[in-house]
């Protein structure tokens, strides 16, 4: 099987049980949201992992078992137990589902109809839950309105946290050196802050201390104190009270100046001016009319670019207009951008220029993003001109989709991150084109953006080139032929959305007019892509038209008339890649899940709870473990033939030295064996918890159907019994668990009137106990009747009269467990059918383990089974029969006897003997495993086994005994598996096979 | 060799999209929530991270906002890859720091195409 459906397998399986056993917990506490939220969880992830394979059938029934738990996570449903009810059978279903896949890879042919009717039953009942009565609905729908309005109100919240560009007033506040100071060291490169602080008056009763704080900023660069409101000395003035206005400049971290103002952070305004803010000019202002003249000559030249001329300019007019006046101060600001700025000096000179006549602050804000970007995107143009047609689409879309990102408005705390991140995306998209000229620009945008955290930058720049990437005539001449149907759907699908994005709430002006940019950027490329270049100007009159009355409605009406005769777009064709790909490809997973098979179906996993409380968990393929086992098993031969050629060493070639260097390294390599099957073994073990996990469920759905109380205990869940005996134990336990359901505890009426309460208990628990792991079954039923039970036994011809009357109560208890037994006259569907119990014992006892039930009418049935902690090591006996040797499992042995023919007394035709007081049958094992009967030994001495069977001792004749040995004991496999009379096989250490006996298969 | 980093809760996801990406060259870095996957990636950061929206402990929303606000994290590119088909999940997913959102099943060739150009390589 594919290794991706294997994992899919077992996962789905995980996900199934979490959900079970979340939906059962939520039936006893229907409000606890964890809990819903578990069981949502787990059917979305299912939802998830279902996309990937060619089920669904499955994803529509997760789906709409998802969208149940959706809405009663959102409130909007209540639970009850038919609503777990119908969810437990929709993740049967699906469990039903997954068994398919794993024996077939797929799903049965009436899968899609059972889908069909199951999750239109649910989708049903969702519709229904929700419509309740009128007053619930009533409740939701205000529910929903004021969500909707909080909503609306994160949004506006997000905006206005958003930091759009403000002009900074203050900054003028700081002295004029100062500032220039600023700007030489923005202009470098170095990200300058500035800080406005206005301590409270009460400040020094606070402790704080203005000026100490102020001179503690990290890379001070000039500071200037005011007052912050007017003095006015009279009887009125408290000398006590602070009536200062700091404002600092430093080159240093947001984030550290953050800091040390962090006591008093409401009184502190912090900003990242771009480096051109900084220049303010400062003095009087006269309206000579002569200033008019001198810029619009300045202008002139600006345009012309002629920056010599412009020096001339301002040389000429430095001399004219008063030193220290406005006028004075703003020439000697551009003759500072003429010797320092870049590529933005023009645009920073124009600025200037115009509050030579205004006599306002000049208008950065214009340019700060804009111009600058804009000579940059002209610049890039060419570059992007030349790329190739594919890079062109590719690059086109995703600078498409960063831009739109970045048109969003974002919480303050994540927008650098928003800007690095894109910053990012893009950079690589570049680097992997190889554009370095674009790269360049890129991270200098990017850069800017980051120092003075204002994205606009970069929403411009994208969008410019963006736009030079479908320049209408750089693709003109290029057939429609590479533009793929894929491309033409993606487009449309992009027309579709742009007009959703017109659709939103009408947004304010400042906004309005970017999303209008932005809707044209997309359209243009779209149109052009789709090769209706025809429809550009009608697109450019209509953008220009709703910026005319500051309203989307005209786009939105150009996008309405737009006929471009495709059908309906889904949005998800976007999710399609920027190159032509083929479409639907079935082989998709083929393609890439590597083939090959995996051998076992299962897998093992061992965990770990570690620190942190996370359970690590590593799942291995079961044939890893087994073949691990495998090995480890033949090592254990291999070691033993050690000691035999040690002997031999000694013995054959006389060398007593080497034998006792071959034994003292048998030691070694004995303990490091040892160490290595005890290891295997916990790899191996697992908690009962996962046959116990089970009941909670079957016990809720049968005594439902039975309509009796039932209260179940579970203990020692944690306890840890080898997988395979763990995984042998499920069927049987269910079978118990079923019967004394069934038949142990009674109707709640007929409890109430035996004078016991009305709820029934079952308790499951198990324990470890030497090697043994004890697993009990006890309920508080009615308990198991002997004269009932002998008298049906006597009915169905399973015991004779006389044994009937021979037989204790107690030995009677042990008949349920006769094959053909059955107690009920009234065979149920669940149980009573004559087959369980008589399988439970023949499962336990051929694992090697044993049962014992103790039940007192009218007070209940204890059921105790013994398990062995581990299959992999068994003890057992070593006896002779007929030259051969044959193993008996060493925990049913009770002891070993000689008997001399005086003590064998024949009784009712049967020989038996007197043990310890005790009447102990006798069986001659090579009667019973038809071997020929064996030469009376010396004195008639026969060697007799004592033996546990089903609670009582029998004696096993045998030929001789031998020593007690560890034995890795495997099941026989093919026919073998079918004689019951062997439990299994085990490698001896001189290599021979020993077949090890199993005395419960034996036929009396 | 580029880092990508898987954050799904279902490991079914992690192994499709992982194998796709290792045969692609790339080298795969799995968490199943995102508070494995935010210890993973600030001890060491990665070229690009698929995730999921999703998951316990701390979803994909959380997990991104994180990762934006942490100065060694907050420049490294991020897919969205959800079943959510909404147009307003995917918004919300670029609100919280995503820069493309994928839906759940992804196709491979999309999927690399868009991890090729993410991580420019």
């Amino acid at each position: 099987m594919n290794p991706l459906l294997q994992q899919f397998i077992t996962e789905a399986r995980d996900l199934l049980e979490e959900a079970a056993s979340g939906l059962l917990a939520l039936e006893t506490s229907p409000n606890d949201m964890d809990g819903v939220n578990a069981v949502f969880r787990a059917a979305h992830t299912l939802k998830g992992s279902t996309g990937l394979f060619d089920v669904l059938p499955m994803t529509h029934v997760v789906h709409a078992a998802e969208d149940i738990l959706d809405a009663v996570k959102a409130g909007q449903v209540g639970i009850d137990s038919n609503l777990i009810d119908m969810l437990l059978d929709a993740f049967d279903q699906v469990g039903i589902w997954i068994d398919e896949l794993e024996s077939a890879e797929q799903l049965s042919k009436d899968a899609a109809q059972t889908a069909k009717e199951m999750s239109s039953k649910l989708r049903a009942w969702l519709a229904q839950a929700r419509a309740g009565d009128s007053s619930d609905m009533l409740v939701q729908e205000n529910m929903a309105l004021s969500s909707q309005a909080e909503e609306r109100e994160v949004v506006q919240q997000l905006v206005d946290m958003t930091p759009a560009r403000k002009a900074i007033a203050w900054l003028s506040c700081l002295s004029p050196a100062v500032r220039l100071q600023a700007y030489q060291q923005g202009i470098a490169g170095h990200k300058v802050v500035a800080i406005a602080y206005t301590p409270e008056p009460e400040c020094y009763f606070k402790g704080e201390d203005p000026f100490g704080l102020v001179l503690q900023i990290p890379g001070l660069i000039g500071l200037s104190v005011d007052n912050a409101h007017a003095v006015k000395v009279d009887a009125e003035l408290d000398v006590y009270q602070a009536n200062i206005q700091l404002y600092a400049v430093a080159s240093a971290d947001v984030g550290d100046i953050e800091h040390l103002f962090r006591y008093v952070s409401e009184q502190v305004m912090i900003e990242v001016p771009l480096p051109e803010e900084w220049l303010i000019p400062f003095g009087n202002q006269d309206n000579d009319s002569i200033l008019l003249d001198i810029s619009e000559q300045m202008q002139r030249y600006i345009e012309a670019q002629d920056i010599d001329g412009l020096v001339t300019a301002i040389n000429a007019a430095k001399n004219i207009v008063p030193a220290g006046s406005w006028a004075a101060n703003t020439f000697e600001l551009m003759a500072l951008v003429i010797n320092t700025a870049g590529n933005h000096k023009l645009a920073w000179l124009h600025v200037l220029v115009k509050c030579l006549v205004t006599g306002d602050q000049p208008d950065w804000l214009s340019v700060s993003s804009h111009v600058n970007t804009a000579t940059l995107a002209e610049e890039g143009m060419a570059v992007i001109q030349s790329l190739d047609e594919v890079d062109r689409e590719s690059l086109s879309i995703v600078m498409g989709l960063q831009a739109n990102i970045l048109r969003l408005p974002i919480a303050h705390e994540l927008y650098l991150g928003r800007i690095a991140s894109i910053g990012k995306v893009i950079e690589n998209v570049l680097h992997r084109f190889g554009h370095n000229a674009l790269l360049v620009q890129w991270l200098a945008v990017v850069n800017k953006s980051k120092i003075s955290n204002n994205s606009e930058g970069m929403l411009a720049w994208l969008e410019q080139s963006s736009l030079a990437l479908v320049e209408p005539n750089s693709l003109s001449n290029k057939s429609n032929t590479r533009v793929s149907s894929f491309n033409r759907d993606a487009a449309l699908a992009l027309v579709d959305i742009q007009r959703q994005v017109l659709a939103q709430s009408q947004p304010e002006e400042v906004i309005l007019l970017g999303r209008l940019r932005s809707v044209k950027t997309v359209l243009t490329s779209v149109l052009t892509l789709i090769g209706r270049k025809d429809l550009l100007s009608a697109l450019n009159e209509a953008v220009d038209a709703s910026a005319q009355v500051m309203s989307v409605s005209e786009l939105v009406a150009f996008i309405d008339r737009l006929d471009l005769t495709v059908q309906p777009i889904q949005s998800s064709a976007l999710q399609a890649s920027t190159r032509p790909v083929h479409r639907g490809d079935p082989a998709l997973l083929a393609a890439h899940a590597p083939s090959g098979k995996v051998g076992a179906s299962d897998t093992s996993e061992t965990a770990t709870v570690h620190g942190d409380g996370i359970a690590k968990t590593l799942r291995v393929e079961q044939a890893s473990i087994d073949k691990l086992g495998d090995l480890i098993g033949e090592l254990v031969v291999a070691k033993n033939a050690m000691p035999y050629l040690a002997q031999r060493a000694e013995r054959e070639f006389a060398v007593p030295e080497l034998a006792k260097l071959l034994k003292e390294q048998f030691n070694v390599v004995d303990r490091l064996t040892q160490e290595l099957q005890s290891t295997i073994m916990k790899v191996q073990m697992l908690p009962v918890s996962q046959i116990f996990q089970r009941f909670p469920r079957l016990v809720r759905d049968i005594s439902r159907k039975l309509g009796k109380k039932i209260n179940l205990v579970v203990e020692g869940e944690e306890t840890q019994a080898d997988k395979t005996v763990i995984e042998v134990m499920s069927d049987p336990m269910i079978h118990m668990v079923r019967n004394s359901l069934d038949h142990g505890i009674e109707s709640p009426e007929e409890r109430l009137a035996a004078g016991k309460s009305e709820t029934g208990t079952i308790k499951l628990k198990a324990f470890q106990e030497g090697d043994s792991v004890i697993i009990e079954i006890q309920d508080d039923g009615r308990g198991v009747n002997p004269a009932r039970v002998k008298q049906k036994a006597l009915e169905k011809g399973l015991i004779t009269e006389e044994q009937a009357e021979s037989i204790t109560d107690q030995e009677a208890v042990y008949l349920i467990f006769q094959p053909g037994f059955s107690t009920n006259d009234e065979v149920t569907d669940l149980s009573g059918r004559g087959v369980g119990m008589d399988v439970v014992r023949s499962t336990i006892e051929r694992i090697g383990g044993t049962l014992r039930v103790h039940s007192e009418v009218g007070k209940g049935t204890i059921i105790r089974l013994s398990l062995p902690l581990s299959m992999a090591v068994s003890h057992v006996m070593e006896i002779e029969l007929a030259h051969q040797v044959f193993g008996v499992p060493m925990d049913i042995v009770v002891e070993t006897a000689r008997l001399t023919p005086d003590r064998i007394k024949t009784i009712k035709q049967r020989e038996t003997f007197i043990w310890r007081s005790r009447l102990v049958p006798l069986v001659r094992l090579r009667d019973v495993m038809q071997f020929p009967a064996g030469g009376t030994k010396a004195g008639g001495v026969e060697s007799v086994l004592v033996v546990r069977r089903d609670g009582s001792l029998i004696g096993l004749v045998v030929d001789d005994f031998r020593s007690k040995s560890e034995v890795i004991m495997k099941p026989l496999e093919g026919p073998l598996s079918g004689i019951p009379i062997y439990a299994g096989s085990a490698l001896l250490g001189d290599g021979s096979v020993m077949l090890v006996l199993n005395i419960g298969g034996i036929r009396l | 060799m580029k880092k990508v980093m898987i954050v799904d809760d279902a490991a079914t996801v992690r192994m499709y999209h992982g194998d796709i990406l290792r045969q692609a060259g790339y080298e795969v870095v799995e968490a199943f929530n995102g508070v494995e996957a935010l210890e993973k990636v600030l001890a060491s950061p990665v070229d690009l991270m698929l995730v999921d929206i999703n998951m316990p402990l701390m979803d994909g929303y959380s997990f991104l906002r994180e990762v934006r606000m942490h100065n060694d994290t907050m420049h490294i590119p991020a897919i969205m890859i959800s079943t959510e088909s909404e147009q307003s999940d995917r918004e919300k997913a670029y609100l919280n720091g995503a820069n493309d959102y994928m839906i759940k099943p992804v196709r491979p060739d999309v999927l690399l195409e868009k991890v090729r150009l993410m991580t420019g390589g």
